[in-house]
């Protein structure tokens, strides 16, 4: 029977549909990504049978393991252990370095991947590479390089390495990537090491005890480069909001659309129950039809999204939000769970919207269905009331909360006050109406009295608009005030001189290019505390420690370096900002750091990978790299939310406007011209809007406030507040054209414009 | 075997005998109504604006019995209906159906109550758009998880002379036929009583005699127990007793037939 009603009346279903298959598309579509930017055993590890990792540090707060390199005394004893277990036909340690070719004196290839590209030629059998053609390199100078590179052994080969270019010679070519030296020179070049490849035959029992963790199959994925973990952690994050705000909205519109279709069915509902349904029936009976339409719409739906993921693997990868390398195959659990998610959303959309189909008296079956008796149920004032308590205690939370948090408890709160202000929208309508004036014309009585009849309807209508105008001002004017006051807090620390930057196609200076030019700059590194939490340190002066660390001066810690070195060193001043230490002892622990940027004091020099600019537009540069990434969010979401909910706008309307063709074909027949019943309908649309800008404007301009309190908090200057007028301007005026075409719509199509007032009735 | 005295019998028949099943049982076989209303009274709204649609009304439906029910506009008619068929609540007094008190009914099984002894007709909107002539017919059946025989949808639809029907939707439907269905369908479990509150109101003249027809059928072939809303005077003549109603209460109670205009000048006598 269920499935009667569906096709029968699939123009009230539509909107359900269309919300639900673009719902279940983006879900589907997000996990399809999400499964493909699973961490990914590098491919230089390949033909291992283990990777032993060294100790992993996981701080309290998440984010990702740090594994601290071994000591030199450690990795021996460690390797000798390994070599001596039965079974283990070599055990290999992982140095990788930064290398990159230099053509035409121009450094080439992707400068992330640069920064772990060259390696000892003792680990190429991890990767399962051989040598195709010529030797393997020997001493110093010598180097075995992809047969993708094009060099033909014997070649001269100019590279850029962290001192700074030099030039190699080829002695041999692989079927493998990066470039693979003899092994004293990569123990020369690399920093420490955290891995050790093993190939063992099967059942060979290895034990590491505290030095570290033995990974098999899919878990050596865990010691990926950490700059590729960080950059699926970014795609991820797209990924996760992305489906956040999705699920959201789907929600709430399928939430809406039912509730709206509930209340433009009431005639048919009573009967139901007059002829004996009982309200569980009738309850079972909306149910049943959700989740069929779920279903019909959920399969496309997943299948659209699981399809449309391949094609967004280049544009993900090319924003710097997954490493090279990445593909997206048609992932069936992200097919499959998709739709659960789209049949879970509909239950949870419909399910307030099926009690109270359940509760329509009988009695309403001979009621004129366009008249709802009063705005606001028990269940709404209750529901709304503990919304903004909801939203108003999460925004409480705030003051006390990380920085990390803070947006998200924003979002948060806001997405709770969005549905308060959609469940309370009914009791503004009457005041909005007397707004209106009433006339000398029938359309401003007409407006009058039927809004003030039929408030649940302008609601109706309003709810997506009030999702759309808060998504929309809260999400960009979060995002434009971060970055404004980001912008505040880097210009503060500009200098007004001119620096040696990195070049982009570089990930960083090399010793040579730093020493070239005169000026200051400090070396990034990173040590390890005895606890093995690693912070971040610049190589400048003497030992000095910020106070949030605790120590006092003169007292003695013992600090592990990037070689796995750990040299005691006493503090000699507490310092403002980051841990300070010599720079040579962070040069000679750290062959691989490389230097972002030099403030010059005297004129610039050039060198390969350094270029001159002035400190302002180097500070610009790499704002704009994070900008670009922010606006690419910003577009997703706001992509995601606006859409969407414009869709229910145009749908709320046309249904609102359908379900009406027996009262217009009354106005018809008392003598209402066309022009005034559509004028009518269009002036009661665009209250309907009003309200919906009011009250989403209402939730969104207190949470931009506070998203501004958290970031003046956070950076601890005044941020000016940047509203999203033009944003505003668009969604509002979107909204109100959408719904005015809207209910327009109907008209068109029934004839009763050209006086078929008949087929309207039918 | 021992003779049981008749009390007795009817204990034992009833397993779980509901509240006050003494009563409703001794009242069944004291006057064996399909339908009885006690001192019912039914107001609207509170206080300055109170609308008493029915004031005290006691009247009783005999089974296998037509009645008309006539009265001017405002009169209590509707509400007269609605209150006997438990579509709404009574303010004051008792409804018993085929011997049943709906008062101390939860909702769920009121609208059980109604869907396997009540059938209804109304004056306009009685099909289910979605569903199919047949499907409309076969709906309380259906809500009461029974299905119908083989052929039972049929022979109803055919009853009502719509078997070629039964695959249209009702906006395929005119009037008439519509409504021809609806009482196919009204009649479809066998109920105990049918009510039609103005079931020839939206029609014209030779469809109302039809529909008119067919529950006189009803009565006359099923022993089917049958109250009719009318403002019709025509229409009330094909009943057995026409009530009058005028301002909530019963003003006049004719029995046996009479002709349509006996009707007429007792309406107009009254109003
Ligand atoms: N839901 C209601 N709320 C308030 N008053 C009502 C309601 N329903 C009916 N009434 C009032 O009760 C009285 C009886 O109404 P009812 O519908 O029973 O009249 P009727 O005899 O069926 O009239 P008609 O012949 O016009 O259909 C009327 O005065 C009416 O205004
Ligand atoms: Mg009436």
């Amino acid at each position: 029977m269920s499935w009667a009603f569906v096709r029968h009346q699939w123009a009230s279903f539509l909107g359900t549909f269309a919300a639900l298959l673009l719902g279940v598309a983006v879900i589907s579509g997000s996990l399809s990504l999400w499964a493909a930017a699973q961490p990914r055993v590098p491919d230089a590890l390949a033909a291992t049978d283990v990777v032993i990792a060294a100790p992993a540090f996981k701080s309290a707060e998440g984010g990702f393991p740090v594994y601290r390199p071994w000591s030199p005394e450690e990795l021996s004893s460690l390797l000798a252990k390994l070599s001596a277990t039965p079974g283990v036909r070599s055990a290999v340690p992982v140095r990788t370095f930064y290398v990159q070719r230099l053509v035409d004196g121009q450094p080439s290839g992707d400068p992330g991947e640069a920064v772990h590209s060259g390696a000892a030629w003792s680990s190429a059998g991890l990767g399962g590479y051989t040598i195709q053609n010529g030797n393997p390199p020997s001493r110093s100078g010598e180097v075995v390089v992809p047969s993708s590179a094009g060099v033909p052994v014997g070649a001269a080969l100019p590279v850029l390495i962290a001192a700074g270019p030099t030039t190699w010679t080829v002695t041999g070519v692989t079927d493998g990537g990066g470039f693979y030296v003899d092994d004293a020179t990569a123990s020369s070049l690399a920093g420490g090491v955290r891995a050790i490849g093993v190939l063992a035959d099967r059942g060979a029992s290895l034990q590491v005890g505290e030095l570290g963790t033995v990974l098999t199959g899919d878990a050596r994925s865990a010691v990926e480069p950490e700059q590729d973990t960080r950059t699926r952690w970014l795609g991820a994050q797209l990924i996760i909001a992305t489906v956040f705000v999705g699920g959201f909205v789907a929600v709430f519109v399928v939430s809406s659309t039912c509730a709206f279709a509930v209340t433009s069915r009431r005639r048919e509902l009573g009967l139901l129950r007059a002829v004996g349904a009982t309200p569980g029936q009738v309850r079972r009976l909306l149910l049943t039809e959700t989740l069929l339409v779920a279903l019909l719409a959920g399969v496309p739906g997943a299948f659209l999204g699981a399809l449309a993921a391949p094609l967004l693997a280049d544009p993900f990868v090319a924003a710097g939000l997954e490493p090279v390398g990445f593909t997206v195959g048609l992932s069936w659990w992200a097919v499959l769970i998709s739709v659960l998610v789209g049949v879970v959303v509909a239950a949870a959309g419909v399910w307030l919207s099926a009690r109270r189909a359940g509760r329509v008296p009988p009695l309403d079956a001979l009621r004129d269905a366009a008249v709802e008796k009063r705005p606001m149920t028990r269940t709404r004032w209750v529901t709304g009331i503990l919304c903004v308590l909801a939203g108003g205690g999460l925004a409480l939370l705030l003051p006390g909360s990380s920085a990390n948090d803070k947006p998200t408890i924003v979002l948060m709160s806001a997405m709770v006050l969005l549905v308060a202000a959609t469940l309370l929208a009914p009791v503004l309508v009457v005041p909005l109406v007397r707004l209106v004036p009433a006339g000398r014309g029938a359309t401003g009585v007409l407006v009058r009295g039927a809004a003030s009849v039929a408030a649940r309807r302008l609601a109706s209508i309003a709810a997506p608009v009030i999702a759309a105008v808060g998504f929309a001002v809260l999400l960009v004017g979060t995002f434009q005030t971060a970055s404004v006051a980001v912008d505040i807090e880097d210009a503060a620390r500009i200098p007004a001189s001119s620096v040696a930057a990195r070049s982009s196609a570089v990930p960083g200076l090399s010793e040579t290019a730093v020493r070239a030019q005169q000026g200051t700059s400090s070396l990034p590194t990173v040590v390890y505390l005895p606890s093995g939490e690693p912070i971040s340190a610049v190589g400048g002066a003497a030992f000095a420690v910020p106070p949030e660390l605790g120590l006092q001066v003169g007292s003695t810690v013992p600090l592990r370096f990037a070689d796995g070195v750990v040299v005691s060193l006493a503090v000699s001043s507490i310092s403002s900002a980051s841990v300070e230490l010599p720079r040579d002892l962070v040069r000679l622990h750290d062959p691989n750091a490389l230097t972002p940027v030099v403030q010059l004091s005297a004129p610039f020099v050039a060198s390969p990978g350094a270029v001159s600019m002035t400190a302002r537009a180097y500070v610009e540069r790499e704002a704009d790299e994070e900008n670009d990434l922010v606006d690419l969010f910003l577009a997703v979401l706001l992509g995601i939310s606006v859409g969407y909910t414009a869709l229910a706008v145009a749908n709320t309307v046309l249904m609102a406007t359908y379900a009406r063709r027996q009262e217009f074909v009354t106005l018809h027949r008392t003598g209402a011209t066309p022009g005034q019943t559509v004028r009518v309908v269009i002036v009661e649309s665009l209250l309907a809007v009003v309200l919906g800008v009011a009250l989403g404007l209402a939730v969104a301009v207190p949470a931009l406030f506070e998203a501004r309190a958290g970031l003046q908090e956070e950076i601890g200057a005044p941020v000016t507040l940047v509203m999203p007028w033009p944003w505003l301007l668009l969604v509002a005026g979107g909204c109100a054209l959408l719904a005015a075409f809207a209910s327009f719509m109907p008209f068109l199509r029934s004839g009763l414009l050209s006086g078929g007032a008949r087929t309207m009735a039918g | 075997m021992l003779a049981l005295p008749p009390t007795l019998v009817v204990v034992r028949l009833c397993r779980s005998p509901p509240r006050g099943w003494l009563k409703s049982v001794t009242t069944t076989l004291q006057t064996r109504q399909a339908v009885e209303l006690h001192g019912v009274t039914r107001r609207y709204g509170t206080g300055e604006q109170t609308v008493t649609a029915l004031d005290r009304v006691s009247v009783g439906f005999a089974p296998a019995s037509f009645t008309a029910v006539m009265g001017p506009s405002g009169s209590g008619k509707s509400t007269l209906l609605h209150c006997a068929a438990g579509l709404d609540r009574v303010s004051e007094g008792r409804v018993l159906i085929d011997g049943v008190e709906l008062g101390p009914l939860r909702e769920k099984a009121r609208t059980r109550l109604r869907r396997d002894r009540i059938g209804f007709v109304f004056q306009a909107f009685n099909l289910v758009g979605a569903l199919t002539a047949a499907q409309n017919v076969e709906l309380p059946l259906r809500l009461a998880g029974r299905r119908a025989a083989v052929g039972q949808v049929d022979a109803m639809l055919a009853e009502v002379g719509l078997a070629d029907r039964a695959g249209h939707r009702p906006s395929e439907l005119s009037g008439g036929q519509q409504q021809r269905v609806a009482i196919a369908r009204a009649l479809a479990t066998r109920p105990v009583v049918v009510f039609a509150d103005e079931p020839t109101g939206a029609l014209d003249a030779s469809a109302s005699r039809e529909v008119l027809r067919l529950l006189r059928v009803a009565v006359d072939r099923h022993a089917q127990t049958v109250v009719m809303v009318t403002h019709d005077p025509l229409a009330a003549a094909y009943a057995d007793r026409v009530l009058f109603l005028a301002d909530g209460a019963i003003v006049e109670d004719l029995h046996g037939p009479h002709g349509a205009e006996q009707i007429a000048t007792r309406m107009a006598a009254l109003s």
